[in-house]
C-alpha cells in the first residue's frame, strides 16, 4: 500500500464492488417481488373465475359448469390445479391433478405425492419441499342455500415466474459486471492521469541526479507546484552550499600557502633542518585535507556531455606549453565520443596522468583510444620513463605516496585519479608499457551513447 | 631582461622580486590586479609573475584582459590552488607555464628563464652568437670559453641582445628592458655601457645601425 496509484485504485475499486454489490441485490429483489406479484395476480384473477364459473346444485352442492380458459389445468402434473372442497369434501378438481388431492393441512397426496410445506394467503411466496414449487391461493365462499362455506383453491406452478426472475438476474449481473469492469478502468485512467504530474517529477527529479538538468522546469498543477519550487529551491541552496564550501576550501588554500612559501623561501638559504622539516610536514597537511575536501565535493559538480578527443587535445595543448620538449602521440582522428561527467573532474584525471608522464618521461607520451563496446571506451596513456617495479602498480593508488621524492608534488595525485574513475564507474590500472618501456596508464570508463 | 611580479602577499612579493634581482632581472612589482594590469599595459615586460588570487581584479581577469590586448610577453601563474581545473582556466586566459604555492624559489627560477628562452626561441639554456656564449642559468658570459668580467647592467644588456639576436634595438628598449620603473633613466648611459661591452666582446658583434639603434650579429664571410 505504499503506492499512491495502488491506494487509490484499491480503495474506489472496493467502493465500486460494494455499491454495485448493493445495486444489484436491491433490483433483483425488487424484480422478483413484482414478477410474484404479477403471478399472484394471475393466480387471483384464476381464482375468481372458478369461482365465477361455479353454481350451486340442487343436492346442497356446488358444480363448475364450466372449466376455466388455460390448458395447463387439463395437463397432467402441470403443477396447475384447481379444487373446490366443501368441508373436508372434495366436490371438484381440476383434471390436471389427475389422481391427486389437496388434504385440508394443503398438503398434495397421491399420485406423485407432492409435499407442499405451507400455504401461503398473504400474497407470500410458497415454501414447497418438491420438485415443483407450488403456489396456492384459496378463498372461502358462502353460498346461499348451502350451509358450510365453499373452499375454493387454486395453485400455479411457481418455475413460470421464477424463470423470467433467473433471466433477469443473469442480465443483471452480466450488465453490473460490465459495468464494474468499465469503472475500474475509468478509474485507473483517471488515477494514471491524475497522478502523472508526480511521475513527471519523479522522472525530472531522475534526470537532476544524473546531471541532464538543474532543476524542475515545467509548470505543475496547482497542487504539486508547491512541491516542485520547493524542490528547484532546496536544489538551489544545496549547490550554493557546495559553491561555498568549494570556494572556502580555495580560499583556505590560498591564505595558508601564500604564507607557507614566504616561509619556506625564508629559511631555504638557512640550514635550519627542523623548521624545513616542519614547513614540509605542514605543506603536507594542508595538501591532504584540500584534496580530501576536493573527493567529498566529487560527483556533485555540474555534469555536462564531455566531447572527449577534443578534450585531450586541449590537454596536450597545455602540456605542449608546459614540456615543449616532450612529443605528445596521440590519435587525432578517433571518432570524437562523449563522456557524461563533470569537466573539473576530468581536467583532474588527464591532468593529473599527463603531468606524471611528463615528470617521469623523457621525450615521448602516447596516448590510444580503444572502443570495447558502444558504451566503454579505454585510453592508454604511456611514457618513455623509468616505469615501475609490478609490486610498486598498486601502491601508487595509495594515499599519499610518491614515486619519487625528488620531485615536486603530493603523491596524491593517481590516488585522485582513482576515486574520481571510481565515481563514474570506470576502472584503472597500471602496467608496463610495451611501446615506450615506461609506465602506462590505462582507464576503462563508460561513454554516453549518442 | 624586465620582469613584473604580481603578488597581493607583500613577504613573498619581496622574495620573489629580491630573487629575480639577484638572478640579474630588473623587476617591477604590483600587489593588486588593477595596478598589475595597468603595468603589465604600459611596460614592455619579458615575462610576467602573475598570482591568480588578487585583490580588486583577479589574475585571470589581468591576462585575459592583456592578451585580448595583444600583449603577448609570457606570463607564469601563480597559484595556490592546484587542482586542475584551476589551472586549466589559467591555461586558457593564455598563460604559458604555472607554479603552485608553496614552491622553491629555485624551481620559480627556472621556470621563468625556460619561458623567456623559450619566447625568445630557443631551446638551450646556453645562448650563443659567434663567439659570444650566455649560460642562463648561472648568469655567466664567456668569449671564446673565456670567462667575462660584467657588472650586473653590462650582463642584462648582453643578455637581452643575445635573446634578441639579428634584432635592431632601440636605446629606449633597451633602458626599458634593463631598468626597472624606479630608475631614474637616462638613455646616454647606454651608450657608455655599450661601448665598455665592446671593449670586452669584440667590436664587430654589436653593430651600430645609425639613426636606429643596435644589433647584435655575426659577420657571415
Amino acid at each position: 500500500m505504499n503506492s499512491l496509484a495502488v491506494r487509490l485504485f484499491f480503495s474506489a475499486t472496493v467502493w465500486i464492488i460494494l455499491t454495485l454489490l448493493a445495486a444489484g441485490l436491491l433490483l433483483s429483489d425488487l424484480n422478483k417481488k413484482s414478477n410474484f406479484a404479477a403471478f399472484d395476480d394471475r393466480l387471483n384473477l384464476l381464482l375468481e373465475t372458478l369461482i365465477g364459473a361455479s353454481r350451486v346444485d340442487s343436492s346442497d352442492s356446488i358444480t363448475v359448469v364450466s372449466s376455466i380458459g388455460d390448458p395447463r389445468f387439463f395437463q397432467p402434473y402441470s403443477g396447475w390445479y384447481w379444487q373446490v372442497n366443501n368441508g373436508a369434501k372434495t366436490i371438484s378438481r381440476s383434471r390436471s391433478m389427475w389422481d391427486q388431492v389437496f388434504t385440508s393441512d394443503k398438503r398434495l397426496i397421491g399420485g406423485r405425492s407432492q409435499f407442499i410445506d405451507s400455504v401461503n394467503l398473504n400474497n407470500s411466496e410458497s415454501r414447497v419441499i418438491e420438485k415443483k414449487k407450488l403456489h396456492i391461493v384459496e378463498r372461502q365462499i358462502s353460498f346461499p342455500g348451502i350451509t358450510n362455506p365453499i373452499l375454493f383453491l387454486v395453485s400455479g406452478d411457481t418455475e413460470e415466474y421464477m424463470q423470467n426472475v433467473k433471466k433477469f438476474n443473469d442480465t443483471l449481473l452480466v450488465t453490473l459486471v460490465v459495468l464494474g469492469v468499465g469503472l475500474m478502468i475509468a478509474v485507473f485512467l483517471q488515477v494514471n492521469y491524475g497522478l502523472l504530474p508526480l511521475n513527471k517529477i519523479k522522472q525530472a527529479l531522475f534526470k537532476i541526479r544524473n546531471g541532464d538538468k538543474k532543476k524542475l522546469e515545467a509548470q505543475y498543477p496547482l497542487e504539486v507546484q508547491p512541491l516542485a519550487t520547493e524542490i528547484n529551491e532546496l536544489l538551489e541552496h544545496n549547490e550554493k552550499i557546495v559553491e561555498r564550501a568549494k570556494t572556502h576550501v580555495g580560499n583556505l588554500a590560498h591564505v595558508l600557502k601564500t604564507p607557507l612559501a614566504v616561509i619556506s623561501n625564508e629559511i631555504s638559504n638557512k640550514h635550519n633542518n627542523v623548521l624545513k622539516t616542519q614547513i614540509i610536514l605542514m605543506q603536507k597537511h594542508i595538501d591532504r585535507y584540500l584534496k580530501k575536501a576536493h573527493l567529498q565535493a566529487l560527483g556533485k559538480s555540474a555534469k555536462s556531455k564531455i566531447a572527449f578527443m577534443e578534450f585531450i587535445k586541449k590537454m596536450i595543448n597545455i602540456f605542449n606549453k608546459i614540456y615543449p620538449d616532450i612529443k605528445f602521440d596521440y590519435p587525432e582522428s578517433f571518432k570524437e565520443f562523449y563522456v557524461f561527467g563533470s569537466l573539473e573532474d576530468m581536467e583532474e584525471v588527464i591532468g593529473n596522468i599527463l603531468e606524471n608522464g611528463c615528470k617521469f618521461g623523457k621525450k615521448k607520451i602516447k596516448i590510444s583510444v580503444i572502443k570495447i563496446s558502444d558504451g566503454e571506451i579505454k585510453i592508454e596513456i604511456s611514457d618513455d620513463g623509468p616505469g615501475l617495479p609490478p609490486k610498486k602498480m598498486n601502491e601508487v593508488f595509495a594515499r599519499g605516496f610518491r614515486l619519487d621524492e625528488q620531485t615536486p608534488g603530493t603523491g596524491l595525485g593517481l590516488n585522485i585519479v582513482k576515486d574520481i574513475i571510481e565515481v563514474y564507474k570506470g576502472k584503472v590500472w597500471l602496467e608496463k608499457s610495451r611501446d615506450l618501456g615506461g609506465l602506462q596508464v590505462n582507464i576503462r570508463l563508460p561513454i554516453s551513447i549518442v | 631582461m624586465r620582469i613584473l611580479v604580481v603578488e597581493d602577499d607583500p613577504n613573498l612579493k619581496d622574495q620573489i622580486k629580491q630573487s629575480l634581482e639577484d638572478s640579474g632581472y630588473s623587476v617591477d612589482s604590483a600587489v593588486d590586479g588593477e595596478e598589475g594590469h595597468f603595468l603589465g599595459d604600459t611596460e614592455p615586460y619579458d615575462a610576467v609573475v602573475l598570482d591568480l588570487g588578487l585583490p580588486k581584479v583577479d589574475g585571470i581577469s589581468v591576462l585575459e584582459k592583456w592578451r585580448k590586448d595583444k600583449k603577448n610577453f609570457p606570463v607564469l601563474i601563480l597559484t595556490a590552488r592546484d587542482q586542475w581545473s584551476d589551472k586549466v582556466s589559467g591555461f586558457d586566459a593564455g598563460a604559458d607555464d604555472y607554479v603552485t604555492k608553496p614552491f622553491q624559489m629555485e624551481e620559480l627560477l627556472a621556470r621563468l628563464r625556460a619561458l623567456i628562452r623559450r619566447s625568445a626561441g630557443h631551446a638551450s639554456s646556453d645562448i650563443a652568437c659567434g663567439p659570444l656564449k650566455i649560460d642562463t642559468k648561472s648568469n655567466k658570459v664567456f668569449v671564446n670559453g673565456t670567462k667575462l668580467k660584467l657588472t650586473s647592467h653590462e650582463y642584462k644588456i648582453i643578455e637581452y641582445f643575445l635573446h634578441h639576436q639579428e634584432k635592431v634595438i632601440t636605446r629606449t628598449e633597451l633602458v626599458e628592458h634593463i631598468y626597472d620603473q624606479d630608475f631614474d633613466r637616462d638613455s646616454n648611459t647606454i651608450e657608455v655601457f655599450i661601448g665598455r661591452l665592446r671593449k670586452k666582446i669584440g667590436m664587430n658583434l654589436i653593430k651600430t645601425e645609425r639613426g636606429y639603434g643596435y644589433r647584435l650579429s655575426v659577420d657571415k664571410e
